[in-house]
């Protein structure tokens, strides 16, 4: 067997190799067994301090770490830069971690809005980082969980098509999945309004398009992005109602979509912007089941983690 | 500055003289005398002259003889920025790269929108630096772009050229009026052509890597736009325009058309700008930001044509430094730019070891060229004139050396050439006949 390659830091799915990644997902899916089972405790991170540091409002995926943690047997310690911290008296992302770093955690998940924020900290530390998210690069995990969950759904991934509709420009979730989609195989579709797309974005090894229509008629699965309000420039797209329209999954569009096609979101939703209520509940709707695999899929990237990077592998 | 001591005499030997302004590339002596050039003759001939006034000896070695380089644009923390770098180490910085005229430009949120403060600048730099600095003036009251600065008053108390450095005058009809203006004054508009909104908030490139990363782009059409905006004011009002930091192709194009149908406008471009591509910002490190930010392969291809083919009149070094609390964050975060006095040498002669541009027109790019957009050709800078101001550099095109944090001459220490092996280096800068500078190896010879 091939030297598997060690983990260092979880910063983005770009980077990683097949090998990884199935490790990863094979142990999620492990988890999620056990999980299902009933199983509530294990012991791979005891003894062992994970810090959450978020410097963005997260509801699902702070609280998905911090339960992965808690079930590995961590402490936990949850930082959220707001105005109550340090942070707000101007100390630099850096001088936090630092400060952080000093009480001895053993791994360090970060949420933070500008790019390639926890490559800087992994070149600053000296303890394994997790990107839970960094502007809109990456969020390797929730795309790790998504594979998962189709995984789940379709059994594998290789030759599925996938859709991927909303704003792509300003999607860490997009970017992790199209990595994450192509290496397992599958063949990806970006979808929205020209303005929503980034430009070069045909050169990830996807297809365009500017019609949901065509996008989805023929998707095994459809994932749905937040119109993201708090990163657009404006003046991107002229209104909501139109937007519903052309790109949303409505009603009527969902009713060209494949009879076994799954629906997933990233959350949270804009119910009536980029999705129907009715489709988000709907049968072929695995959004929940994104959530439970959530937990799986981190405890996967923590114990993996703890286990590369303990005291004489580092 | 340093003042020519009277009667003192130095005898340069064994160079190889560049003088593009006068055709001169061969081997020659300079006798330089009262801080002027008192004659240049075939190696050997002034040698009894020499003894005879009993000059000082300069043995250049073999190195490249040429006018001293002239810098249209750097940051020099003047006035009011000194904790970026105070005025006295970005000169020392500058003379080690082979620069004897330094154009200063408004910087770091500071301006030099009225006579008062270009005669601070003028005063300190005569106290304190060991190169020329000639203040470029604002072109608008605190760079605000709303109502024009008194370029009359800040000609008359010496500025060159007038411009609001980094932030481009985004109102058209301010800019007419502004290219008729300075009509009556003969001073050239220093125009920096980024359209606002088009710039957005983007830090780097619109391109593959930024959609990769995740940044958001400057598309190349944020130059462009202003540079065709700047163009057609310039033919409509008769005035005469430089443009800075011009990095993509379009503007090439559009630049290379203008001056054919004889506009009076020139262009630079700055060394990061033919020497790195924005494949470099992979890791996210704030050294490689700039703005205009870095481009693609085939623009650098387009600026390498500009500076061989004549489109591109200078190469100046946008030096830029900056701390490190302003560079040691997320890149969105951290300051642009880059110091550069040091290295626009090594990088400029790439170029000529590629056969991209001739010595001489590397010469011409950083010297005759910057004299003439700013008139000092008519005080007989950028060429090497009997009778004219003894401003020249010695420089080896072969030497190799390690861009070591420890022979970084400047204040600021943020370069992304840290640590990189570079070949050509300065052997001595004399400005006004003494030797301000023995370059940045000056401990290791």
């Amino acid at each position: 067997m091939a030297e598997q390659t060690r983990l260092e830091n979880l910063l983005g799915i770009e980077d990683l190799d097949l090998p990884t990644i199935r490790r990863l997902l094979d142990l999620g899916k492990q988890f999620k067994t056990d999980l299902d089972s009933g199983k509530k405790k294990f012991d791979h991170l005891r003894d062992k301090t994970v810090v959450n540091l978020f410097f963005e409002p997260s509801s699902r995926t702070r609280s998905s770490f911090e339960m992965a943690a808690k079930r590995l047997g961590a402490d936990n310690i949850n930082f959220v830069a707001d105005k109550t911290t340090s942070v707000a008296k101007g100390e630099t992302l850096v001088d936090t971690a630092k400060l952080l770093e000093a009480m001895s955690p053993d791994i360090l998940v970060l949420r933070h809005g500008s790019a390639g924020a926890p490559q800087l900290l992994s070149q600053k530390l000296d303890i394994p980082v997790v990107n839970a998210g960094d502007g809109f690069h990456e969020h390797p995990s929730q795309a790790l969980l998504d594979a998962l969950t189709i995984e789940i759904a379709k059994g594998s991934i290789k030759g599925l098509k996938v859709a991927i509709i909303g704003d792509i420009a300003h999607s860490r979730v997009a970017r992790s999945n199209i990595y994450l989609l192509n290496k397992l195989g599958a063949s990806v579709t970006v979808c929205g309004p020209p303005t929503l797309l980034p430009p070069y974005v045909e050169r990830l090894k996807v297809t365009e398009s500017f019609d949901i229509r065509e996008a989805i008629e023929d998707a095994d699965v459809v994932m749905m992005l937040r119109i993201q309000f708090e990163r657009q420039n404006t003046k991107q797209i002229p209104s909501n109602a139109e937007y519903y329209r052309f790109y949303g999954l409505n009603n009527t569009t969902a009713k060209l979509l494949k009879p076994e096609a799954i629906i997933m979101h990233p959350g949270p939703m804009n119910r009536g912007v980029e999705i129907s209520p009715q489709v988000a509940d709907g049968v072929n709707s695995v959004i929940l089941n994104q959530v439970t695999n959530g937990v799986a899929v981190r405890m996967a990237i923590l114990s993996i983690l703890a286990k590369d990077n303990a005291r004489g592998a580092r | 500055m340093k003042i020519a001591r009277s009667g003192f005499s130095t005898y340069i030997h064994g160079g190889h003289l560049i003088d593009p302004q006068y055709g001169r590339n061969e081997p020659s002596d300079i006798l330089v005398t009262d801080g002027k050039i008192a004659a240049i003759d075939a190696p050997g001939a002034l040698a009894a002259k020499a003894r005879e006034v009993k000059a000082e000896s300069l043995d250049a070695g073999g190195a490249y003889v040429s006018p001293g380089f002239i810098d249209l644009n750097a940051r020099m923390g003047e006035p009011g920025a000194d904790s970026k770098e105070a005025l006295s180490r970005g000169a020392e910085s500058a003379a080690a790269g082979g620069f004897t005229s330094v154009l200063c430009a408004p910087s770091f949120s500071q301006y030099n929108d009225n006579a008062f403060i270009t005669d601070f600048i003028l005063r300190h730099a005569r106290e304190e630096s060991i190169v020329r600095v000639f203040p470029m003036g604002s072109l608008t009251q605190k760079a605000e772009g709303e109502q024009l600065a008194e370029i009359g008053c800040m000609v008359k108390a010496g500025v060159l050229a007038v411009g609001d450095a980094s932030v481009c005058l985004q109102d058209s009809y301010l800019m007419r009026k502004a290219l008729e203006y300075c009509k009556a004054f003969r001073v050239p508009i220093f125009s920096f052509p980024q359209d606002k909104s088009l710039v957005g908030r983007g830090v780097m490139d619109e391109g593959l890597n930024s959609c990769r990363l995740g940044l958001r782009g400057i598309p190349a059409a944020a130059e462009e736009v202003m540079v065709a905006r700047d163009i057609v004011l310039t033919r409509h009002a008769w005035g005469k325009l430089h443009f800075s930091s011009i990095s993509t192709k379009g503007s090439l194009d559009l630049i290379r058309d203008a001056k054919q149908e004889g506009l009076q406008i020139t262009a630079e471009t700055n060394p990061q700008y033919f020497s790195l591509t924005s494949d470099m910002i992979k890791t996210y490190d704030a050294n490689y930001k700039c703005f205009p930010p870095l481009r693609g392969e085939d623009h650098v291809q387009a600026i390498i044509n500009g500076l061989s083919d004549g489109t591109i009149d200078a190469i100046a070094s946008m030096h830029t430094p900056q701390s490190p609390s302003s560079k040691d964050l997320v890149f969105e975060q951290a300051s642009a730019g880059m110091i550069a006095f040091e290295t626009v040498l090594p990088l400029a002669l790439e170029l000529v070891r590629k056969e991209n541009i001739s010595v001489e027109r590397m010469v011409h790019l950083l010297s005759t060229g910057p004299a003439k957009i700013l008139g000092l050709d008519q005080k007989g800078l950028g060429s090497l004139k009997i009778g004219a101001p003894a401003d020249l550099v010695i420089f080896d095109a072969k030497k190799e050396f390690v861009y070591s944090e420890s022979i970084v001459k400047s204040a600021a220490k943020n370069s992304p050439f840290l640590d990189k092996t570079l070949t050509g280096v300065v052997c001595y800068t004399m400005v006004g006949g003494e030797v301000v500078s023995r370059g940045i190896l000056e401990d290791q010879t």
